[in-house]
């Protein structure tokens, strides 16, 4: 598979800190979504920011979708990748919905009648459209994330980067965007790069890179690394919700696979199983 | 028990007299007990704001009355004389570390109680051990707020409240945008402070297992009515109801749902899910 990500040999410091990269190396391949985790500080922003140029690396190259990450490319390589941060009240520009998701496209000198499809395209795959004269003030945070989302839709990048996009959404607000992504990144071929907290979100992920004061420490599956309860304490990330039942569930002497399941996967085995249905 | 907090019949209509005018809290009775861990849950724009900032008189009741300890407020009360019951409620608002502005941690958690009339001696006294109980360093006293962590500053914002010694402790979502540890410290200082120095808590919440973990009454809002108050259990014993109101339930409980088992009660920890699984489990296996 072609490698939409190709970072070599990294580096990077931020002034009177630490090296917090050095000699990083990470490849990501096309349409794959990918999550990273790591405690506060670990260096998972940064490296997102580093990606999309927002932050220049001390040495070392990027390339995105095969174009080298350097000044003069720079908003080339941008017009590939979109990025929704944490909150979602940092990045509404417009008065309205409809005018925040013509943003990006006034920049890129769109024609108007083409800006107006593509706005009202974009806030229907993200299901805004219907509140799309509505000020951003009116909106819950899941609507405003929805509409940072369809922002990013309409100048159609290659790469959707979630930069704990979810973290300050209450649970309904959290599964909206998470089912959103889910549904966006077969219909328009994205990769995602999710940067998250949420051990539940990461396993939804072809890959979880875990990162610890800059140092890949595991690059693997959800199935290969969500069942190590010790591994995922040691990094203080969270234990998924099936894999704390299973551990009580063994200590209450029910013998179960040595693999992680998600819910669904939990449920028929138990059903199966244990129940004998 | 002794009464901490108490609303009788209270209405609160947002802009009055105007085509906005909005009840957002539609004849509000409410008994707190001192010492007591509340949590309150509702859809957004349920009403739990609206209702917190009545007990500390950031709102007054457009009619009706609210009693907190010795102190009655009503559409009447003015803003004079409010200083004791700010120092005895103290609220925590949503992303408090938005509201840090000192140039050091220790001047910032000062700020309150050399406010509210201490002199700076016994305000650093106060703000030392309120930042000894949020766990901050003392190697970060010096340092500015703003140089900190995300969990960091949450947590000293939260110092900054507490450094006014109150006796109530308001909390709206105070782990919203944090890490699991960010999460787990906040909760289990919130949980130290309820059980160790007997503050009376009030934590609006989304995090269903943190009701089911910490609080001892849930309250449920809608449309700017309690639409219920009780104990945990019965909170989550009708998910049916539950989902009418848009609230979730804790997800061991929801698991033993989609399991088809526990309806009579519904397991609300991982613990009981396990106990309640195991209870189901058929015994032979061995026969086929």
């Amino acid at each position: 598979m072609e490698n939409i990500i190709e970072i070599n040999n990294l580096s990077f410091k931020y002034p009177e800190q630490d090296s917090l990269f050095s000699s990083l190396d990470l490849s990501i391949a096309a349409n794959q979504w990918i999550a990273i985790v790591g405690q506060n500080g670990s260096g998972k922003s940064t490296l997102a920011r580093l990606i999309d140029g927002l932050l220049v690396p001390d040495s070392g190259d990027i390339h995105v979708a095969g174009v080298a990450l350097n000044d003069e490319n720079l908003l080339t390589v941008r017009g590939k990748i979109g990025m929704v941060f944490q909150n979602p009240d940092d990045q509404f520009v417009g008065a309205t919905v409809e005018d925040d998701v013509a943003f990006g496209l006034e920049n890129r000198q769109i024609d108007r009648e083409d800006m107006k499809t593509i706005v009202e395209n974009s806030l229907r795959a993200v299901g805004m459209w219907d509140y799309r004269d509505r000020i951003p003030a009116s909106l819950s945070g899941g609507q405003k994330q929805r509409v940072a989302i369809a922002g990013i839709l309409a100048i159609k990048p290659q790469i959707l980067i979630l930069d704990e996009s979810t973290s300050m959404l209450d649970p309904q607000g959290r599964r909206e965007i998470i089912q959103l992504v889910k549904e966006i990144k077969s219909r328009e071929n994205l990769t995602i790069i999710s940067i998250t907290h949420d051990i539940e979100e990461a396993a939804l992920a072809d890959r979880i890179v875990l990162i610890n004061k800059g140092i890949v420490v595991t690059d693997e599956s959800p199935e290969q690394l969500l069942n190590r309860t010790d591994f995922l304490n040691n990094f203080e990330l969270e234990t998924p919700f099936t894999t704390q039942l299973v551990t009580e569930l063994r200590h209450l002497g029910i013998n179960v696979p040595n693999k992680y399941m998600n819910d669904e996967e939990l449920i028929s085995w138990i059903k199966k199983s244990l129940f004998q249905m | 028990m002794d009464k901490e907090i108490s609303f009788s019949n209270v209405n609160h209509v947002y802009e009055p007299n105007s085509p906005l005018a909005k009840l957002a809290l539609n004849g509000v009775n409410l008994d707190i007990d001192k010492g007591s861990f509340v949590a309150i849950i509702g859809h957004t724009g349920s009403g739990k704001s609206t209702l917190i900032q009545h007990i500390n008189a950031l709102l007054k009741p457009t009619s009706g009355s609210v009693q907190v300890g010795n102190y009655t407020i009503t559409s009447k009360t003015t803003n004079k004389n409010l200083k004791q019951l700010r120092q005895h409620v103290g609220m925590v608002f949503q992303f408090p570390e938005k509201q840090l502005f000192a140039e050091s941690v220790l001047k910032d958690v000062m700020f309150g109680p050399q406010n509210y009339g201490k002199s700076s001696h016994d305000a650093e006294d106060a703000a030392k051990d309120a930042l000894q109980l949020v766990n901050i360093d003392e190697e970060l006293f010096d340092k500015s707020p703003f140089d900190l962590s995300g969990g960091q500053m949450r947590r000293v914002a939260i110092a900054g409240v507490l450094a006014m010694q109150p006796d109530v402790l308001i909390l709206d979502e105070p782990t919203a945008g944090l890490d699991p540890e960010g999460h787990y410290e906040i909760m289990q200082l919130v949980n130290k402070l309820n059980v160790e120095r007997h503050v009376t808590i009030i934590l609006v919440t989304h995090q269903m297992e943190d009701v089911v973990e910490y609080a001892s009454q849930v309250i449920v809002m809608e449309d700017g009515k309690i639409v219920s108050d009780g104990k945990v259990v019965d909170v989550f014993s009708d998910p049916n109801w539950l989902a009418t109101k848009q609230l979730t339930l804790p997800k061991a409980a929801q698991f033993a749902l989609d399991l088809g088992i526990g309806q009579n009660s519904l397991p609300l920890t991982i613990d009981d899910l396990a106990k309640t699984i195991v209870q189901n489990t058929r015994e032979d296996n061995s026969d086929e």
